[in-house]
């Protein structure tokens, strides 16, 4: 579970969400798989965005962190790294974007610190999905941190970086990621 | 209802009694009886000796002057008395004899709660022991019982939140001329002045159990329960007196301590989260001079407009003062933790000179430089490097102009590291910035936005100590970052 206290806010949003499919799509079908659908599509890569659609023709793959980080990994190697739209909203509004910019050009290991995001007076610490050389950073977010609320997954990337060669363990697929948010739930 | 005069006691402090005694005095009755305990009241001013209500004097007539209201079962006198002679001893050294201690080291790892009190007032040194502290309790996930209670005082600083801009929040003509030293720290929020009428507690906790508020809820609860509780009740001999809460605290839409009366601030917050952690920073002002507090973060309109960042605003709230003595407070911060955390589920077992058990929960002292691991001198070199506070301050811009001449119109392009990074000229009728624009703009040597280093590129000598004074009034680095070379 992200945080406790704020978890509440963003598991009454997803019920009332839950609430409106139920209404829309006439579907019996548990509360359960109802809940399922809606966190999982909540915490899908926009479709619109650049960190999608940067190879044309082919979708990244998509992988999340237990600290509720996603990584849309291209196959050029090219990974754009940000936070879960639950992360964001257990967050609340932020305020200002600590962006790696001395890390670029630089080679970073999976879980080192890529930047911090701060809300309501926290400072919050990311963690690299990946290991691999950082090359970008989402200079919109100085200007405009709102963004990571607005967009999390997708135009609020944070870090662009590329991916070091070899398999990459202990990420999660959507489906786990989800259920790892249900079982915070549950708690 | 009986009138009372200030009178003498003999030794200077003014004692209030009825007018009877006064007068009986004169009239050579009865001598006047002064209670010993009263000799001793801190203030001079008997607290107690308040004039009855109307609805008093009927009901109780003067008893109410001697009654004593007894601190409730949840503070555990007998515990704030142990708390006090711990806390307390070893200020006045035996020689002979060393005190058996426990290291930090030996304890950060532990998976436990811990509440630990650090004796020194060095502002960099304690942030670098909390630093210390929280980077070494062990992961609260597989470490479910590990969460600390950090507390201290620090002599006058100001602290700026992680990412904010000391140019923007920080009135650095005055924070030069007392020498008050600034630090960035590692939790974001806004700048406080701390001096020691200010106590810092800190709750260190899981990232999952991160809320703004909840500690501040416990501590609250504590505070509020010794309203109206007698100052001497609480001490061992009944001779002192503590000063007690005197209004009840509430919390703010913000998570902040209030007044809950007046709504005025008496603790400020701020949060970091890190590595599966949380910890919740806060400020209590006890006893701070507000009126050097609060000049020391005011800038001019001028100045304020000059500056364009996206950095965190400090946002001023009115504060006032809590008054209750310092023991009290920590003793409450550390019966808090422990109710909410740490009762009964386990401690160290050796015993030490440096730690207490309260409520089957260890309290920790640090007060000795020699036992102190390195890794604390490390983040101490960090707090104050001014590369870290100055250093990474978030990009920012600086416009500076010539209101009654117009002969110069410039904007600073400051970036990460406090290097100039472009110079915009809009006016420069005489071309004292020429220089400076031009070794900006080749790149060839870093120019960094101090003062003295900007004054060196302009082309004219009374220009360049206008330009010099208006980025950080001549702010002494040195001095406060320990022979910086900038």
């Amino acid at each position: 579970m992200f945080a406790r206290s704020l978890f509440r806010t963003s598991s009454s949003a997803l019920r009332s969400t839950t609430t409106r499919t139920a209404f829309l799509t006439y579907k019996p079908a548990t509360t359960f798989t109802l809940r399922l659908q809606s966190t999982l599509s909540a915490n899908q890569l926009n479709k619109d965005s650049t960190p999608f659609k940067f190879t044309s023709g082919e979708e990244p793959l998509v992988r999340y962190t237990t600290e509720h980080e996603w990584v849309a990994i291209h196959p050029d190697g090219t990974s754009f790294v940000g936070i879960t739209k639950y992360a964001a909203d257990a967050l609340g509004d932020a305020t200002y974007v600590e962006l790696p910019v001395d890390l670029i050009g630089e080679t970073v290991a999976q879980g080192d610190t890529v930047g911090s995001i701060e809300s309501v007076k926290s400072a919050s610490e990311i963690y690299s999905p990946l290991a691999g050389e950082v090359t970008a950073v989402n200079d919109a977010l100085e200007e405009n941190p709102g963004l990571l609320n607005e967009d999390p997954m997708g135009e609020g990337w944070i870090v662009k970086l590329t991916k070091a060669d070899g398999e990459v363990e202990g990420l999660l697929n959507e489906e786990e990621y989800v259920k790892l948010l249900e079982e915070h739930e549950d708690e | 209802m009986k009138k009372r005069l200030n009178v003498s006691n003999g030794v200077g402090e003014p004692v209030t009694v009825p007018t009877d005694q006064l007068l009986s005095h004169g009239l050579g009755r009865e001598p006047i009886t002064v209670p010993t305990d009263q000799l001793l009241k801190k203030s001079g001013v008997v607290k107690d000796a308040k004039i009855p209500s109307v609805a008093d004097t009927v009901t109780q007539d003067t008893t109410t002057t001697t009654q004593k209201v007894e601190p409730p079962e949840g503070f555990n006198k007998l515990n704030f008395q142990k708390y006090l002679s711990f806390i307390n001893s070893g200020d006045v050294c035996q020689d002979y004899k060393q005190p058996n201690n426990v290291k930090l080291e030996d304890i950060v790892h532990e998976n436990l709660p811990i509440s630990i009190i650090s004796k020194f007032t060095d502002p960099k040194l304690n942030l670098s022991i909390e630093k210390y502290i929280y980077d070494n309790m062990p992961d609260p996930r597989t470490n479910e019982l590990a969460r600390r209670m950090v507390l201290y005082k620090n002599k006058p600083v100001i602290v700026m939140g992680k990412n904010q801009n000391p140019f923007k929040e920080i009135n650095l003509r005055l924070a030069g001329l007392y020498e008050i030293p600034i630090i960035r720290r590692m939790s974001g929020g806004g700048t406080v002045v701390h001096d020691l009428g200010n106590v810092n507690f800190s709750f260190i906790a899981s990232k999952e159990e991160f809320h703004r508020a909840k500690f501040s809820g416990l501590l609250v609860d504590k505070l509020n329960e010794l309203i109206g509780v007698d100052g001497f009740a609480v001490s061992s001999n009944g001779k002192v007196e503590y000063n007690m809460p005197t209004f009840k605290l509430g919390i703010n839409a913000k998570g902040d301590i209030i007044n809950a009366e007046n709504e005025k601030k008496v603790s400020g917050s701020a949060y970091q989260i890190s590595k599966g952690k949380s910890l919740h920073h806060g400020t209590m002002l006890l006893n701070v001079n507000l009126k050097v507090l609060g000049k020391l973060l005011k800038l001019s309109p001028r100045r304020k407009e000059s500056i364009i960042c996206k950095s965190i605003d400090s946002i001023p709230s009115p504060v006032q003062n809590m008054g209750v003595d310092e023991e009290i407070f920590k003793y409450c911060c550390v019966n808090a933790f422990i109710e909410g955390y740490g009762h009964q589920v386990g401690t160290l077992h050796e015993d030490y000179d440096n730690l207490i058990k309260l409520n089957g929960s260890d309290v920790v002292k640090v007060d000795s430089y020699q036992e102190l691991p390195e890794e604390v001198w490390e983040n101490y070199k960090r707090f104050g490097d001014w590369n870290w506070t100055f250093g990474k301050t978030p990009k920012f811009q600086f416009k500076l102009y010539d209101e009654e001449n117009g002969y110069f119109d410039v904007t600073f392009v400051i970036d990460r590291g406090l290097v100039i990074k472009e110079v915009i000229v809009d006016e420069d009728i005489n071309g004292y910035f020429s220089r400076l624009v031009e070794t900006v703009e080749q790149g060839s040597e870093p120019v960094v936005f101090v003062g003295e280093a900007v004054k060196k590129y302009i082309n004219d000598e009374e220009i360049a100590k206008v330009v010099s004074w208006n980025i950080d009034f001549n702010v002494n680095y040195q001095r406060m970052y320990d022979g910086v070379k900038l």
